[in-house]
């Protein structure tokens, strides 16, 4: 049977770690070349590594997704060397610290700048190919941050939000090139990025952080990476074909309370 | 497609013989499920849903449920059966465990907009508001409470309710159904809510504008078609099959981590 993404190229931002890397492997389980795009030249390298150990096809590429020329670069390569991209997967994302009083400006603009800017900026890139080659799927994504407001997260929650606004003015105004824009708001999904945050809520004990998160997800447990990748697989897919605009909430239950 | 992380068997759709349930229920057969329709009406299932090339029916008549229940090759079946009536939802329900053991997924799919009349609020007739909210709110209340003690027992379940896009933003002149898909979302969260400890989850899809018999009347008039395209972005209405390939996803178990969610399906519609 053939996969789901068979014959598309697709880029996965953040490829590199997290929800990133099980997106990027299952992107290419599906039969989809993938371009791993990650700040982090080695961690691309690394999941490149086990797609292609798996007879996968990808190929990792650099960028900082703030910057506009470091990303048009990143995806004329993906599309020279993988062909004209279909997905786009906006994975990368950074996360905040502290309310608007104890926040610094510094962290607000890195936040908004990697979240909303690096969204924006690598839609753009990918949506001037997709128009010219029938359309597309972008994946954006949100947070459950982007829905219910979560404690000292001021930058993130706002980022986020924007995140979601953006998703539903990208699906009407890229609907008549036949490209479609969905986001994921995941709930909290244990990642690397997610270690920190833990540990601060648990007043140092990353145990205890942990299982106050737990207490809020009616489902009993947190995210795994392979959780959300399946959505995204769904949303970059056709199966997905009427789809377009809207907020996808795998998050345990977490905002149905 | 990947095989799921652990495959469910039996699924249960209501309003299963035409249009979005019919859909569903073709595509959660071909996925392996055996599926069991619960429909008002007999003689639809009878020739679209059952018939269709599917080989021989046998009809059984369990005595102690005094429903009919018809068996097609291949273990679909279809229970007559008023989503409604409590006695007669307790009845099918009944029916379907004792043949097959369990219910792993039921799609609340049998849903009405009310005839024209159910229109803006104050002109809505009371008759209309119940009927309406008779099959889209108390028909998925009582089915749901008819599945999950076994569900509880099971550990697992999914409880999947055909909303509309109308429970999240109002349609215009359609009071009643409006209110009533409303209920349904919120209906799905609350179940989510609940019987989450137990590994049971529930989500609700969303479609916008789909062509079905429910529907045709409206899309089969050219120049109402057009004025309803216009305001999709994607510039078209769904076909059944695309809202059952979002029942199929969610039955799957692929998105186990997906509950309480009202999944929009609905080309752009209400991101505008």
């Amino acid at each position: 049977m053939p996969g789901r993404l068979e014959g598309k190229v697709a880029v996965v931002t953040g490829g590199g770690s997290g929800i990133g890397r099980a997106a990027a492997t299952l992107f290419a389980a599906e039969g989809a070349a993938v371009a791993v795009l990650d700040r982090i030249p080695e961690a691309a390298q690394e999941t490149v590594d086990q797609i292609e150990g798996a007879e996968g096809r990808a190929l990792a590429v650099t960028a900082d997704i703030v910057d506009a020329a470091e990303v048009q670069a990143a995806f004329d390569r993906a599309g020279a060397e993988l062909g004209p991209v279909g997905v786009l997967y906006n994975n990368a994302g950074v996360n905040s610290s502290g309310s608007i009083l104890t926040s610094t400006e510094e962290d607000w603009d890195r936040c908004m700048a990697v979240n909303v800017k690096g969204t924006y900026l690598c839609s753009a890139a990918a949506a001037r190919t997709m128009a010219n080659n029938g359309g597309g799927s972008i994946v954006n994504q949100g947070s459950v941050a982007s829905l219910v407001g979560i404690a000292n997260f001021a930058a993130y929650c706002a980022s986020k939000g924007a995140v979601v606004a953006l998703t539903r003015s990208m699906a009407i105004d890229l609907a008549a090139s036949k490209i479609r824009v969905n986001v994921i708001c995941p709930g909290t999904v244990y990642t690397p990025l997610m270690r920190p945050m833990l540990t601060a809520r648990g007043g140092g004990d990353e145990e205890k952080g942990l299982a106050m998160t737990i207490a809020k997800y009616p489902i009993g447990r947190l995210g795994t990476p392979e959780d959300i990748a399946r959505v995204a697989l769904f949303l970059a897919s056709d199966e997905s074909a009427f789809m377009t605009g809207s907020v996808v909430t795998p998050d345990g239950g977490m905002t149905a309370q | 497609m990947t095989a799921p992380p652990d495959q469910p068997r039996v699924a249960v759709v209501t309003g299963g013989a035409s249009g979005i349930g019919l859909a569903t229920t073709d595509r959660l057969r071909a996925d392996g499920f055996d599926v069991v329709v619960f429909d008002i009406d007999v003689t639809a299932p009878h020739q679209s849903a059952i018939t269709t090339n599917r080989g021989p029916i046998r009809e059984e008549t369990p005595a102690e449920h005094g429903r009919k229940f018809m068996i097609a090759e291949g273990g679909r079946g279809v229970v007559v059966c008023d989503v409604t009536d409590p006695d007669d939802v307790q009845r099918a329900v009944d029916a379907v465990l004792e043949r097959f053991g369990r219910i792993d997924v039921l799609v609340n799919n049998a849903g009405i907009t009310g005839s024209p009349a159910a229109t803006v609020l104050h002109e809505t007739p009371t008759e209309e508001w119940d009927r309406v909210h008779a099959v889209n709110v108390r028909g998925p209340f009582l089915c749901s409470r008819a599945v999950l003690p076994a569900m509880i027992e099971q550990r697992a379940g999914h409880i999947i309710t055909i909303a509309s896009v109308a429970g999240l933003v109002a349609f215009p002149g359609r009071a009643a159904y409006t209110a009533s898909k409303g209920a349904a979302v919120m209906l799905t969260k609350s179940i989510a809510v609940d019987y989450a400890k137990y590994g049971i989850r529930a989500n609700a899809v969303c479609p916008g504008m789909v062509y079905t018999p429910m529907t045709s009347w409206r899309l089969d008039q050219p120049e109402l078609r057009e004025q309803i395209e216009q305001q999709i972005p994607l510039g078209r209405v769904a076909r059944p099959e695309e809202i059952a390939e979002a029942v199929a996803v969610l039955a799957s178990g692929q998105l186990g981590y997906l509950t309480g969610h009202p999944l929009v399906i609905d080309g752009g519609l209400s991101a505008h």
